[in-house]
């Protein structure tokens, strides 16, 4: 692992523009790990941004361990530049090496082992512990996510009978042009201020165009395929599971089940596609009623219709990982064009429920590891009391496994696989800390699509500096972690390691809490 | 610290006339009429009559309490009032169990303490996600020979709700009490709820047969109409529109008979729709009549849209196109003048599809008449 990326550095040695302080400094760095993977405290600290940028890369697929200062508040500017220059050079050495790691490329298949030629030694998997998992082909990558299975490819049916084709059920411009002659046509949505029901307008989003909400005949098959915020049909179903789920009053709860689950029949033949239409926008309209909060309940209603909102916060985030910038504001402005509003933070807006589970239902589930207990004489089977039936149990655990009871002794060292479940424990925790950035910006960027020139700002900021200070924690008791490996287990304190995992646990818990603050903070924004 | 939030069902001004310094006859009559209230509160559940007059007698007994505090009657009003707020989906009752609990804590009556704190808990669990409290879950604790059972079963089901079928079934099993009926009753349809989100649907409407019995003993017409409408949800969600009809007029009446708009809107749209399917033309004007009217009131543009679409479906059932036609247009106009131009295109969509479906030569006409006639001066 290390002797790959020395070769990379001599090649990059070898190079005309090579700076031989820079080289200096990195081959100081560099023999920090080829010392049994150890780090100075301040050396983890700049090397800890790019966790968050693993962890990016792996969510966005492109699986890259690129250093940077993603994520991470690094307090002096030089470690910063150390960061961003190791970056480069790491970058530089990737130009020259055959196996692409990323820069927009084709990524490369990842090797979760430390044999490989190309792999990183910025990776989390070394740092964590990630070299016996070589042989389980359903453990987690260097990144945290599980490897990548081959993609199944549909065939498209070629008799489906919903295929595009012309559609003889759609309203034909002459039935509509036909009703605006004598009538007059449809106007813009009004912005004239709302009174009453009036106020739940989430659903009107849809209700513009007459031609998309009648059909010449209504067939069963006009309702298959409605989903999505956008569709007049499927958009009531979304804001009736949304209520179903997230609702605070049961009537509401119940509403919106009947919209998500019994759509078919509220559209009879009699009432036409357009009636069908006007039921259920009329149901997701008293479903709202029935939550209450007039505007604040239909804003959080409406952003949890901003689908559109992950994807593109991921593949805007997905350059910034790669360069190792990424910051959940930084992602933010990106998306918005332009700086975001923001307040200090000591006004920042009170906060949302339902805004935040709104915010909650656009994004991947996300799961946040518990930290297990270990313990440290794992390795060494049960032992019967009976001395026969204690030789007879090695003799077969020789045979079955290979191992020799008599390495059970007192000073054995820590095998790697007693601490491999806190290890991989600490690699997940530090991708959901670096998830959570792009979580975040995308959270803030739903807000800001509902109602431009909230001050989403101000929450991402401080839940940037926050995560940066969570990864640091965890970093550091990651790397206590696995100095215990090849430890004598007579001189390992199993309360010292207790006392290292309840770190982990701390920053666990401030990684959940930040969460559940940060969605209903930015969902705040939208009432503010 | 920060200053206590105003509650204004609590937080009331003494009586008029009321003299801190003075014990004359009409302090006295208070008094006593605020202890006959209280002791009707304690033992009455909220549900039916007891239920719509709450507010006022918590009311007049806070207003008492601020002449001549006593501790044990406020925790016992903070208790009711953050059931009250509790059952209503109002956030106030955290604020509430956590003043009972302060009474509670100075006089020493611990056990009270715990079961505020527990009621609180469980507010901020079901408002807020379990999440959210589970710091404060963690700090209460479980005890042996636990002193609250029910409340800490009822809390238990909202902490974790993958055990909530277990939890709700064994707090069930001891609200047997009178005075808990209420409780009972949530409790019966929390069950129902999480049964149907496990996909047990009949066993969910065998546990709302028993809360309508009990909604309709305590003579609650608002909760019995509530229960209707949940049953009608299981039906029509698992496919059985006919066994939802009836619960959906009964959830339909007992809304028109407490003049609930809203609960009309939502109860009649549906029921309205399943009487449009099966070709029940009068039931269906009838029904969106009422919702057109109820629409209109609460400035739901959607359901007034929705509402004149199936009453002129009603008539184009009965072959009747003309009224069909005018209801439209007439509404159409209607709805831009309001500026309510979603409800708007729907209605010219609806009218878009008659055209397409009688013929231009029928259609515009009829359409061109009608317009004529609601144009006219």
């Amino acid at each position: 692992m290390a002797s790959s990326y020395q070769e990379r550095r001599l090649q990059q040695q070898h190079g005309p523009e090579t700076d031989v302080q820079e080289d200096a400094r990195d081959q100081q760095l560099l023999e920090g790990f080829d010392e049994g993977m150890e780090l100075a405290p301040e050396q983890a600290g700049r090397v800890a941004a790019q966790f968050g940028n693993a962890a990016l890369a792996g969510l966005i697929g492109s699986q890259v361990a690129v250093p940077g200062a993603a994520g991470v508040d690094l307090e002096e500017e030089e470690t910063i530049e150390l960061v961003e220059e190791v970056g480069e050079e790491l970058e530089d050495a990737h130009k020259l090496d055959s196996r692409s790691y990323g820069g927009g490329g084709p990524s490369a298949p990842v090797d979760d082992g430390n044999s490989g030629d190309g792999d990183s030694p910025w990776d989390v998997g070394h740092l964590f512990g990630g070299e016996d998992d070589d042989e389980d082909p359903h453990a987690p990558t260097r990144t945290g996510r599980l490897p990548r299975m081959p993609r199944r490819k549909f065939k498209a049916p070629t008799d489906d009978p919903f295929a595009d084709g012309p559609d003889e059920g759609e309203l034909q411009a002459e039935d509509i042009d036909g009703v605006d002659k004598l009538i007059g046509d449809t106007q813009a949505r009004s912005e004239t201020p709302r009174d009453g029901d009036a106020v739940y307008r989430a659903v009107e989003d849809c209700l513009t165009d007459p031609r998309e909400l009648g059909r010449r005949i209504l067939e069963p098959e006009d309702l298959v395929g409605r989903s999505g915020a956008t569709d007049p049909v499927g958009r009531p179903i979304e804001i009736g599971r949304f209520l179903a789920d997230c609702g605070h009053r049961r009537s509401a709860r119940v509403l919106g089940r009947v919209l998500a689950g019994a759509a078919g029949h509220l559209f009879p033949d009699a009432g036409g596609f357009s009636g069908g239409v006007a039921r259920m926008c009329s149901l997701a309209v008293c479903a709202e009623a029935l939550e209450g909060g007039r505007e604040r309940t239909d804003r959080a209603v409406a952003v949890s219709l901003a689908q559109d909102t992950w994807p593109r916060t991921v593949s805007m985030a997905r350059p910034m990982a790669q360069q190792g910038r990424l910051h959940a504001p930084d992602v933010l402005d990106a998306l918005i064009g332009g700086r975001a509003p923001s307040v200090p933070a000591h006004k920042l807006p009170p906060p949302s429920v339902l805004g935040a589970r709104g915010l909650i239902q656009l994004l991947p589930p996300s799961y946040v590891p518990e930290i297990p207990s270990i313990d440290l004489d794992a390795d060494i089977g049960v032992v019967s009391d009976d001395p026969e039936l204690a030789e007879l149990d090695a003799v077969l655990a020789f045979f079955a496994t290979g191992r020799d009871a008599t390495a059970d002794a007192p000073d054995r060292p820590i095998p790697q696989e007693v601490m491999q479940p806190a290890l991989h424990t600490a690699r997940y925790l530090m991708n959901a800390a670096g998830k959570a950035h792009v979580e975040m910006a995308a959270a803030a960027f739903a807000v800001s699509s509902v109602r431009p020139g909230a001050p989403v700002r101000g929450p991402l900021e401080v839940v940037d500096g926050a995560l940066a200070r969570i990864a640091r924690a965890i970093l550091r008791a990651g790397r206590k972690l696995e100095k215990v490996v090849g430890n004598p287990r007579d001189q390992t304190d199993p309360a010292a390691v207790e006392a290292i995992l309840n770190e982990l646990r701390e920053a666990r818990q401030r990684l959940v809490d930040l969460r559940h603050w940060a969605f209903e903070t930015v969902a705040g924004a939208l009432d503010a | 610290m920060p200053s206590r939030t105003f509650d204004p069902l609590i937080d009331v001004t003494p009586a008029d006339g009321a003299d801190s310094y003075t014990v004359d006859t009409g302090f006295l009559d208070r008094v006593f009429d605020a202890e006959q209230v209280l002791a009707m509160l304690r033992g009455r559940p909220l549900l039916g009559p007891d239920r719509v007059v709450a507010p006022a007698r918590i009311r007049f007994v806070a207003g008492v309490l601020q002449e001549l505090p006593d501790d044990l009657a406020s925790t016992d009003l903070l208790a009711l009032a953050g059931d009250f707020a509790l059952e209503a989906g109002h956030g106030e009752a955290v604020d509430r169990y956590l003043r009972g609990a302060d009474c509670a804590r100075r006089r020493a009556d611990f056990v009270r303490e715990r079961a505020m704190h527990l009621r609180a808990c469980r507010a901020v669990a079901r408002f807020r996600g379990p999440a959210a409290a589970t710091g404060f879950f963690e700090e209460l604790g479980a005890v042996e020979d636990e002193p609250c059972p029910i409340d800490w079963l009822l809390t238990l089901a909202e902490m974790q709700p993958e055990h909530a079928l277990t939890h709700l079934t064994e707090a069930l099993d001891l609200l047997d009490a009178p005075h808990q009926a209420h409780f009972r009753l949530t409790a019966l349809e929390d069950l129902a709820e999480r049964l149907v989100a496990g996909s047990e649907s009949e066993l969910a409407l065998r546990h709302l047969g028993t809360a309508l019995e009990l909604a309709q003993q305590w003579d609650d017409p608002g909760r019995v109409g509530q229960v209707h409408a949940q049953m009608a949800g299981i039906h029509l969600v698992g496919g059985r529109p006919d066994l939802a009809m009836a619960p959906l007029q009964a959830a339909l009446d007992g809304a028109l008979s407490d003049g609930d708009d809203l609960l009309v809107v939502a109860h009649g749209t549906l029921l309205c729709a399943m009487s449009l399917d099966r070709k029940k033309w009068k039931a269906a004007e009838t029904c969106a009549r009422q919702v057109l009217a109820a629409a209109e009131r609460r400035g739901n543009w959607l359901g007034v849209a929705d509402a004149a679409l199936a009453w002129s479906s009603a008539h184009v059932g009965r072959q009747n196109l003309g009224p069909a036609v005018a209801i439209l247009a007439r509404t159409l106009l209607t709805l831009r003048a309001h500026g309510a131009h979603a409800g708007g295109a729907l209605l010219h969509a609806r009218l878009g599809e008659l055209r397409a479906d009688h013929g231009a030569e029928i259609f515009d006409p009829m359409l061109d008449r009608v317009v004529t006639a609601l144009r006219a001066p």
